[in-house]
């Protein structure tokens, strides 16, 4: 296998992985969680070395996965005691445990591993690592490690579905049925952890938050059903995952850097052009609704102030309403189109009779 | 052995020249997250702090990438505008789409820092070793930090007390209750916005010394630290910037006796261990004296009990 492929495959085998544990954190508001425990895995990931002497797979995740659960344990603990907020648990947690294991890295000259590579990983590396059984090679190893991680967490969902969602939109529901989103809580925290140390090894630690939080926070803004939420997650993941690595190739830059810059440009153009919630549809609706206010407002003028000797035009409804000729005019065409205005041979606007009920709609109700 | 050097560290800083910067710019960082920290933690903004940083890390890149000289001040002005922006987005998304303000952070630093990474490594493939300097703002350098860098951070440190006295009494009803302060005709938008623009003046600081990463830990823990200690905002700031300064100042001598130590994991370490000895030791609320509290109460009940039914057998 070529290794610019290799290299594709681990990306997007990391980003679905991220992106589909990453809907829950971000339903369940606990995305900042997941930052603490990327961070985190480093320290498990360092002692685990230090202890079997190298980069074995199995300890590695091991020594990662106990030290995501630390995380989580050790910021409840801070939050339970209730001296603390949990955003501030959380923000003093990770930082102390990172910066523990960037002490270990630093110090320990037999560690393999670079403290800048923590943070934006070596995915460029990929290909070289191949795994073997029985001296014999059968591929990249992180192909293998990923896909085997994908395999667990589609399991994962797919089982605890159900558990899965209902503890996150109704944890009292949940605990009334019996359905302990305690336990729920603690397995998709150990699923966290496992991902994150996973692709920690190839992308580094704040691109395992960007594929856990960015993809799965833009199709929150796409759809309003969990089942979909998913999928479309993961697409957008390995989306942004592809098209990072190609510029990352064109530009000569950091092909983990220019993934998390993919995403979020990927997500920006869902905030702006989403079709419900993006800011031009946000936009576009509250201007409409400000129109039919508008429309409204006049008719109801036109209704008090209907005299035979008063002159009622487009630009003595701009100086009553204090509004621009052209938008009176705007507004006005609109209510002649809709007949709930019509013209009288010398130009005056009156009302018809449908914009009359209108008119005495809005100032009843 | 130890105390030996020690001593020596610490005459070091009155003699030797690059430690008593290194000390005086890690105490400088301690000082301003310290007090500035007291009101992200009091107005819940406590990971707020964490998107800030990371978002500062681009514009180190590219006010270098046009400015092409490492002058910190400039580098700083990068950094402080792209926080400044982070933030900006992080509040963008919060109030416009139905996103919460966790994801929204996560987004923001998590984008941003990818930036940073693509324009560094950008600059490492046009530029070479010149670039070298820059990876430094990951984890902080602070042996890196020499008598300008230190006096631009004094500056800097002093612009903020400033605003944080002139200000002081608008920030406390601001942030203790928003919506009198308005009531009474405070600008609260602006207020938070000046109040953020000091933190993000905090968060450059703390990119020499501690570097992007870690500066979360600065501007909370020391504020948690003095939270369990005092509960008036005036002299919880000021034991806050004191714990602060102590972990800046201890922190960069431990790491100066030690080669190839970054300075900000051994100031995050110091800082994080003051909060534990606060959690545990705090006359009023710490761990030991609630436990101790705890159990004399418990006697105490059991003893009464104990006399009670003491008393209805005798009089059965």
């Amino acid at each position: 296998m070529s290794s610019d492929l290799i290299i594709i495959g681990t990306a997007v085998l990391v980003a679905a992985n991220c992106a589909s544990i990453g809907a829950f954190l971000v339903l369940r508001q606990m995305a900042m969680m997941s930052d603490a425990i990327s961070h985190a895995v480093l320290l498990g990931i360092v002692i685990a070395v230090f202890v079997v002497g190298g980069r074995e797979t199995v300890p590695v995740i091991v020594g990662g996965v106990l030290s995501g659960i630390l995380t989580v344990s050790l910021v409840e603990l801070l939050y339970r005691t209730g001296r603390l907020k949990k955003d501030s648990s959380i923000g003093i947690v990770f930082p102390f445990l990172f910066a523990i294991g960037v002490i270990l890295v630093t110090q320990a000259g037999n560690v393999h591993v670079d403290a800048q590579h923590v943070l934006y990983g070596s995915i460029e590396f990929a290909p070289f690592d191949t795994l073997y059984v029985d001296e014999i090679n059968i591929g990249s190893k992180s192909l293998w490690v990923l896909g085997i991680l994908a395999v667990a967490n589609i399991s994962f969902i797919s089982i605890l579905y159900k558990e899965l969602k209902i503890s996150t939109f109704d944890a009292s529901f949940a605990v009334s049925v019996g359905l302990m989103p305690v336990l729920i809580h603690y397995l998709l925290m150990i699923m966290v952890a496992t991902t994150a140390v996973v692709a920690f090894e190839s992308v580094g630690a704040i691109m395992v938050i960007a594929f856990f939080i960015v993809p799965a926070a833009g199709s929150y803004l796409l759809t309003d059903r969990l089942s979909r939420m998913i999928p479309l997650s993961v697409t957008l993941g390995i989306v942004s995952a592809v098209a990072g690595y190609l510029f990352a190739l064109s530009a000569d830059v950091s092909i983990a850097g220019s993934m998390a810059t993919m995403a979020g440009i990927v997500f920006g153009l869902i905030w702006v052009f989403a079709p419900h919630r993006g800011l031009v549809s946000r936009w576009r609706r509250n201007s409409k609704q400000r129109f039919e206010v508008d429309v409204g407002i006049m008719l109801t003028h036109l209704n008090n102030k209907i005299e035979p000797h008063h002159q009622l035009t487009s630009s003595s409804i701009s100086d009553a309403l204090g509004w621009t000729i052209e938008y009176s005019r705007k507004v006005c065409e609109f209510s002649l189109d809709e007949k709930l205005v019509k013209k009288d041979e010398s130009g005056r606007l009156l009302l018809t009779e449908s914009g009359r009920k209108k008119a005495e709609h809005y100032t009843s109700g | 052995m130890v105390l030996e050097e020690i001593l020596s560290v610490l005459v070091g800083i009155f003699t030797d020249y690059t430690l008593r910067y290194v000390a005086l710019g890690s105490a400088i960082l301690g000082i301003t997250s310290g007090a500035l920290g007291c009101f992200t933690l009091l107005r819940k903004q406590s990971l707020f702090g964490d998107a800030l940083s990371h978002a500062a890390l681009p514009g180190i890149g590219i006010a270098y990438l046009f400015a092409g000289t490492k002058d910190s001040m400039l580098l700083m002005l990068g950094a402080a505008v792209f926080a400044w922006f982070g933030g900006i987005v992080t509040l963008g998304i919060t109030s416009t789409t139905r996103i919460k303000q966790d994801a929204a952070l996560g987004i923001t630093l998590s984008v941003f820092f990818g930036m940073g990474i693509v324009i560094l490594t950008y600059l490492q493939s046009i530029g070479g070793a010149s670039q070298g300097g820059l990876d430094r703002f990951l984890f902080g350098q602070a042996a890196a930090l020499i008598e300008s860098d230190v006096i631009n951070l004094g500056i800097l440190a002093a612009g903020c007390f400033v605003v944080l006295i002139v200000f002081f009494k608008e920030f406390k009803i601001a942030t203790f209750d928003g919506a009198f302060a308005q009531s009474l005709g405070y600008p609260t938008k602006y207020l938070g916005a000046l109040l953020t623009s000091v933190i993000v003046v905090a968060v450059v600081i703390g990119l020499h010394t501690v570097g992007v990463v870690l500066m979360v830990a600065m501007l909370i823990a020391p504020a948690a630290a003095a939270r369990q200690w005092i509960s008036g905002l005036k002299s919880m700031l000021i034991l806050s910037a004191i714990f602060g300064g102590i972990s800046g100042i201890v922190g960069s001598m431990i790491s100066s006796m030690t080669e190839g130590m970054s300075t900000g994991p051994v100031i995050v370490i110091t800082i994080t261990a003051i909060l534990g000895i606060s959690l545990v030791f705090s006359p009023k609320q710490g761990y030991l004296f609630k436990y101790l509290r705890k159990k004399r109460n418990y006697q105490g009940n059991s003893s009464k009990i104990g006399n009670i039914s003491e008393n209805g057998r005798s009089r059965g």
